[in-house]
């Protein structure tokens, strides 16, 4: 039994992350359309977007080397948020100039891209409830036993099946790869 | 991390010829999840080569079957020097990935997989006790169905695939 407890000891539950996905895909690609693919994704989803971090490095002369990191927050209710991040790296990248089918020549890049994605649905994310030990407590025995069910089959499931795996596939499908395809589209609802 | 047990030690399928395979993926993941398994995407890679396509896919879907037991079945798919070749089908032309692929199977059975019991040693004493001896019928009554399931995906493979098949899922009708 420890004396000098955190809010940690006795808060359970406090978030539930999903697993993380990764995608790594070598060949032509275009860019800016997968970048605005992924802001116009989480836009239409009414996420806050913020591109925490874009770094440019040369390091030889097989191409650039970008890498992402993207935040995206949704108060989904008072009591809970979902956060979904992005990392995306990209190696030796330059650009080419591709031949559509139509005859029209476009400038696309060439490179690796390796992309990670995981979300996490946080309850409480004004700290209300952590304020004093007494209402620590009270968010512990709430999260426990009066909403566990719902934070683990309907919150967490929504964030996991209708943001995470589908931007999963609207990643594939903007790069074209053979897996594209997004089979629990119809999970629920229509939105 | 609970009590990982191996019940299927990797199902091998070694596949050279035509397929779909953006088809396959569906196909694989639509069993599962008529079955109730969630989804978990491990990886998802994809590389032009000068011969072809390489293709790494692995899922590792869950099931939880009580609050004490969950199945796990890993997939793996990989493909080698996939290339698009026409093809006739149903009397129209339409374009089929040809390639070398090896599908690999395995089901885990994870015990205790909120960790409750595994924080002292005596915990984890009663654990093993309740698995191996206590619950054993119900223990092997869950992997049997595991096996079960495994064998019913392998089919559906075989099936898509159009290869020679040995298992055949016979179900008794209820009373």
């Amino acid at each position: 039994m420890k004396i000098f407890m955190k809010p940690d000891d006795f808060i359970h539950l406090p978030e539930l992350g999903t697993p993380a996905i990764y995608i790594q895909y070598k060949g032509i690609l275009d860019m800016q359309d997968l970048y605005d693919a992924i802001a116009d994704f989480f836009r239409q989803k009414k996420f806050k977007f913020y591109e925490k971090q874009h770094r440019l490095r040369r390091p030889s002369s097989f191409g650039a080397e970008h890498n992402y990191i993207f935040e995206a927050r949704r108060k989904v209710e008072d009591y809970y948020e979902w956060i979904v991040y992005v990392n995306i790296e990209t190696f030796d990248m330059h650009d080419i100039e591709v031949v559509l089918k139509d005859g029209t020549k476009k400038k696309m890049t060439k490179g690796r891209i390796w992309v990670q994605l995981y979300g996490n649905c946080v309850t409480d994310y004004e700290k209300v409830w952590e304020k004093s030990a007494f209402l620590a407590h009270l968010k512990g025995f709430y999260n426990k036993y009066i909403v566990k069910k719902k934070f683990e089959g309907v919150w967490w499931d929504e964030l996991y099946y209708k943001i995470v795996l589908r931007l999963h596939a609207l990643i594939k499908e903007h790069l074209k790869m053979v897996s594209e395809g997004y089979e629990h589209r119809h999970f629920a609802g229509v939105h | 991390m609970g009590h990982l047990k191996i019940v299927v030690d990797h199902e091998k399928i070694d596949y050279s010829g035509p397929l779909d395979i953006g088809d396959l993926f569906r196909m694989i993941e639509n069993f599962l999840w008529e079955r109730g398994f969630d989804k978990k995407q491990d990886k998802d890679f994809e590389q032009n080569t000068e011969r072809g396509k390489f293709i790494e896919w692995q899922i590792s879907p869950w099931k939880k079957i009580t609050d004490y037991t969950r199945y796990i079945v890993k997939i793996r798919v990989l493909g080698y020097d996939m290339l698009k070749s026409n093809a006739v089908h149903s009397g129209k032309k339409t374009k089929v990935d040809n390639g070398r692929i090896i599908i690999v199977i395995d089901g885990f059975m994870e015990y205790d997989y909120d960790n409750k019991w595994d924080d002292v040693p005596i915990l984890h004493f009663f654990r093993t006790m309740y698995d191996y001896f206590i619950f054993k019928a119900y223990t092997e009554r869950f992997e049997q169905r595991l096996v079960h399931d495994v064998n019913h995906l392998i089919d559906h493979i075989e099936k898509f695939l159009n290869l020679y098949r040995y298992y055949a899922v016979i179900s008794k009708p209820g009373p």
